[in-house]
């Protein structure tokens, strides 16, 4: 009975020192600075490819649109590489939310090859589907780090700057 | 790693600490330096069941019938079949600035349109009179989305006039210019030479872009380029809206003479000007006529003013330059003692003084205090051009007087022959402008056109379309209307 009130006492205690390292603590001991979250967009056409990562917004059904996203943190304008990042796209009255992939370490794509390192990159590949209607499409973005802070994105130059599904 | 390293690093517990353990998992979800593996992109639908509108139409032009059907709706419901469009245009602040473009997003009907027994739309539609670019067409019922496409307007141009003598006014219409950076200018040259702009931007995608037939007698090539900075891209096929279209018109310059006048500008569009401010219980303070050249004789009329009172009229203005570094300032100054009849009436006849062109005030004050102040607007004129005509190297000189000060019209952008020569500003003259050159090119009549430009904008402005010639400026120009002004010159042997 006492071995198993020590065991039990010894697991609170090293459960409580858990605690104080945990994320959902370590929120009072969170950076100064803000969690900081913008984009961009690209063609990610598949190799050979010349116009591979040309930045673009107009689309065509069947071509990948390639969402670029940066968590940076505000206070050491350093990456945050615990960010979660979600695309939210929204068009055609249907609404897609797309989890981004960070692309600081080695990662494979959808046909099992090794991609490219991009230091505090994440990536979002969505094809157009080929019932997309025609129109532009209003996208944002989102990120939550292990500090618990969060970030709002979407594109700052107003309707032109969304992307647009052509014919 | 932090998961691996506490489960690695716990062989030491019992049994108890495991569910405590599962606890805190539970409650604090660990960050992985790993991303999620995988992606879910399967859609949410915000509605029910938003559909795929089914557009068929020929070319995708202003004015194209459009016809629109889908099925699976509810049998005799209306349809509100929208357009997904822009407001906005061309941003004038306080007066002065040219603050660039600015659009926002709206909608406008297409139409209603029912459904039929079966459940289908089937519902045709003209391609509004608006900008080019991709729209959004959105069929709602009862304030929902039913069914959504969209399609791309493309841009048309017509050159209404082929052919005439040198000088001839030329037109070129278009319609469906876009609103979106890299879809809204498009650029005319004249036998490889760039004659000016052309926008619609103010104008949901319509203008007439104006320019005249230049020498000698014979065909001349026009080709429309895109060019969003106001020059001509010229391997647009390579460009990233090489989708857009460049189209090529030949021009036939016959001999013998046009009939429009050596010098002459084209008829002034009236001035917007605010509406007479009145400090005087029931007083009433008006000019007329508005608006005219400097020298332009002009009635002030008044009612209601203090009766047997002389009062003060003050002339405003601007001073200054942009580039000299002093700056610009308002500047007023006293033009008239105005006496008021016993029965509180005033009429005055004025005459307009030489000034800079476009908006003064003409205020009334009892010593300091305003009374009342109305408007008059100043339009550009042509003084003389001198000589008329010489051999190649003649000194040429064009006198303007009313010039603006404005950023969007200060100055005139000229062209000789179809081919940007350079620009002229007004302000720091008060609006007197002295061009001289030299009469250049072979024996034969020659043009000189003064068109209406954009002398600067804010530094967030990306399009930089300054001191070009705007061509569709008797239609889009930002802020005041001003004229085009045009000459000719003969070269003798």
């Amino acid at each position: 009975m006492r071995t198993s009130t020590t065991v039990v006492l010894a697991a609170l205690a090293i459960f409580m020192g858990l605690l104080a390292t945990s994320p959902a603590t370590a929120q009072s001991t969170a950076p100064a600075g803000k969690l900081v979250l913008f984009a961009d967009l690209a063609w990610f056409a598949p190799a050979p490819e010349h116009e591979a990562c040309t930045v673009k917004n107009r689309f065509k059904k069947g071509e990948n649109v390639g969402f670029r996203l940066y968590a940076v943190d505000g206070g050491t304008n350093k990456p945050e590489e615990s960010a979660k990042i979600m695309v939210h796209l929204s068009f055609g009255g249907k609404t897609y939310d797309l989890p981004a992939l960070f692309r600081g370490i080695p990662q494979k794509n959808d046909r099992g090859n090794t991609m490219p390192v991009h230091a505090g990159m994440w990536t979002v590949k969505w094809k157009v589907p080929d019932d997309a209607p025609t129109g532009t499409v209003h996208y944002s973005a989102t990120a939550s780090d292990k500090y618990g802070r969060t970030a709002d994105w979407m594109p700052q130059g107003g309707e032109e700057s969304f992307l647009t599904i052509v014919p | 790693m932090r998961q691996k390293f506490l489960l690695s690093s716990s062989p030491r517990f019992g049994a108890a600490a495991l569910p405590i353990l599962a606890l805190y998992f539970c409650l604090c979800p660990a960050f992985p330096a790993t991303p999620p593996g995988s992606l879910s992109q399967a859609p949410t639908p915000d509605t029910a069941s938003v559909q795929k509108l089914e557009l068929t139409y020929d070319r995708p032009v202003v004015g194209a019938k459009v016809r629109a059907t889908v099925g699976g709706l509810p049998a005799g419901k209306t349809v509100d079949l929208k357009w997904g469009t822009v407001s906005g245009g061309w941003v004038i602040q306080d007066y002065y600035y040219f603050r660039g473009r600015k659009y926002s997003a709206t909608t406008q009907s297409l139409g209603k349109f029912l459904v039929d027994a079966t459940g289908r739309l089937d519902a045709t539609f003209a391609i509004p009179e608006d900008y080019g670019g991709v729209h959004d067409i959105i069929a709602t019922i009862d304030g929902k989305v039913v069914a959504q496409n969209g399609v791309e307007v493309t841009q048309s141009f017509e050159l209404t006039t082929l052919s005439g003598p040198i000088g001839t006014p030329i037109e070129l219409h278009v319609k469906g210019l876009g609103w979106r950076t890299m879809e809204n200018t498009w650029v005319v040259d004249w036998d490889n030479r760039g004659v000016g702009f052309v926008t619609a931007a103010g104008t949901r995608g319509s203008a007439v872009a104006r320019f005249r037939a230049a020498g000698p007698v014979g065909d001349h090539f026009v080709k429309i380029y895109t060019g969003w900075q106001g020059q001509s891209y010229l391997n647009f096929q390579q460009a990233p809206n090489a989708y857009l279209p460049r189209p090529d018109f030949t021009f036939r310059t016959t001999s013998g003479r046009s009939p429009t006048p050596d010098a002459y500008a084209d008829e002034y569009q009236p001035y917007r000007l605010p509406e007479p401010e009145i400090q005087v219980a029931n007083g009433k303070l008006s000019l007329n006529p508005t608006q005219g050249p400097v020298g332009t004789h002009i009635m002030l009329r008044g009612d209601g003013f203090p009766a047997k009172s002389t009062l003060d009229l003050f002339w405003q203005t601007y001073v200054g330059s942009r580039v000299s570094g002093n700056g610009f300032e308002p500047e007023e100054k006293l033009i008239a003692k105005v006496k008021v009849d016993n029965d509180g009436t005033i009429e005055l006849p004025l005459t307009i003084p030489e000034d800079l062109g476009g908006e003064h005030g003409l205020e009334l004050r009892d010593h300091e205090k305003p009374l009342g102040r109305a408007y008059y607007a100043i339009e550009t004129t042509i003084v003389s051009m001198e000589p008329l005509s010489g051999p190649a190297g003649t000194p040429v000189t064009i006198h303007l007087k009313g010039v603006g000060w404005t950023e969007y019209d200060n100055l005139y952008a000229a062209t000789y022959d179809n081919a940007y020569m350079g620009y002229a500003c007004g302000f720091n003259t008060q609006g007197d402008v002295i061009i001289t050159f030299k009469a250049a090119g072979e024996p034969g009549t020659h043009l000189i056109d003064l068109f209406p430009g954009i002398y600067q904008g804010p530094p967030t402005e990306n399009q930089l379309l300054y001191r070009m010639p705007q061509l569709t400026y008797a239609d889009d120009h930002p802020g005041n209307k001003i004229p085009a002004l045009h000459f000719k010159f003969e070269v003798t042997p």
